[in-house]
């Protein structure tokens, strides 16, 4: 069977913060339009969030956003969609169940989908191709897999909680190549591999012994082996016959004459 | 065709000795078709792979053991006894000089 190969994201702080400022700026644009009384509110956006570990949550309903670059998915739970009401039409008008009055109903919902509009445009970097409502089933369970490359985007006042895919990672730009010269020079494989060092053993030769006998074995015991004295003794590459020698002496060490290739 | 299982309950054994009899004394005889591969090593090089690629017939390895040193006798790349290069008839052979269990009361003595 051969194993499905992925890539792994591994995004960076700093690419983490260059998307959450991103989408903190689009949604104070956003905000000016749609949120009432938004000049006390501005600082709420500083409590935005964006992860890269995305975790499935318990709420079925979400809204999907595709764009050519990515596509996104915003949690549209009932609490949600209340903390969202609140903060754009204030807590007074909202205080009451969501389908109270139809207007301002009307009104949360085209802000709800303006605001999801505005955050893909700002993080996918593309205009929007389609929205629309999907079950949490219908989101790709790779979404949630260790380094897809999504992320999640939060705000507890906003009533924000989106997964994004990996498309988001297609509109950041590279980060600043700086530190690429502290790397070590790659230097071609021939040259690495000669460098490379590997060990050779010089084997007399092996014998089949019964346990016993081995068991047995004592000091002035000879053992006979069965290669002869004019086969050459093996010199041996990680376990592997490599070549045959002659065995001799160089310098006080015992040492081997290369005779000829094994074949 | 239905497979009938059924579970196992396996027995609590005890680390306890029942009666301390060895069995390996009674089993021997079977264990004596037991055979172990024994290999003799005179000694090892370290090179590096562009050495390697460019070793000639006739070139000379001098190996990490002084000449008088022993042979390793090995059992599964283990040193369970070591030795003098003999020749044995027209074959090789090794003299036990040292095996494990001399070694170790050496030591301990």
């Amino acid at each position: 069977m051969i194993a499905a190969v992925r890539p792994i994201h591994v995004p960076g702080a700093s690419a983490l913060e260059s998307l959450r400022q991103r989408a903190v700026q689009s949604l104070e644009a956003w905000a000016r339009d749609w949120v009432s009384g938004w000049a006390n509110d501005a600082q709420r956006l500083a409590a935005l969030h964006v992860r890269s570990e995305v975790e499935p949550t318990r709420t079925q309903h979400y809204s999907a956003v595709r764009t050519e670059a990515g596509c996104a998915w915003f949690r549209d739970g009932p609490a949600d969609r209340l903390s969202f009401g609140r903060a754009i039409a204030g807590a007074e008008l909202m205080s009451g169940s969501i389908g109270a009055d139809d207007w301002i109903t009307s009104i949360v919902d085209r802000a709800w989908e303006e605001r999801n509009r505005t955050l893909c445009s700002a993080l996918l970097g593309t205009s929007v191709l389609t929205l629309s409502a999907a079950s949490q089933d219908a989101l790709p369970h790779t979404l949630f897999a260790l380094g897809s490359g999504a992320v999640q985007v939060s705000c507890e006042w906003l009533g924000l909680h989106a997964i994004f895919d990996s498309g988001v990672w297609h509109s950041v730009p590279p980060v600043e190549r700086a530190a690429t010269n502290r790397l070590a020079k790659a230097i071609p494989l021939d040259r690495a591999l000669q460098r490379a060092t590997t060990h050779l053993d010089v084997m007399l030769g092996s014998v089949e012994i019964e346990l016993p006998k081995l068991l047995d074995l004592r000091e002035g015991d000879v053992l006979r082996l069965p290669q002869r004295l004019d086969e050459g003794i093996a010199v041996l590459c990680e376990g592997k016959l490599l070549v045959r020698a002659a065995l001799g002496e160089l310098r006080g060490h015992k040492s081997v004459r290369i005779s000829a290739d094994p074949q | 065709m239905t497979t009938i299982a059924h579970e196992i309950e396996l027995e609590a054994l005890s680390e306890d000795t029942l009666n301390g009899r060895l069995v390996l004394d009674s089993a021997l005889p079977f264990l004596g078709s037991v055979k172990v591969r024994v290999s003799v090593r005179v000694g090892g090089a370290q090179t590096t792979v562009a050495e390697l690629l460019d070793l000639k017939q006739g070139a000379v390895l001098a190996l990490d053991r002084l000449v008088d040193e022993p042979l390793d006798v090995l059992v599964d790349e283990h040193v369970v006894a070591r030795g003098m290069l003999v020749a044995v008839g027209d074959n090789f052979g090794v003299r036990i000089t040292q095996t494990a269990t001399a070694a170790t009361t050496a030591s301990s003595g």
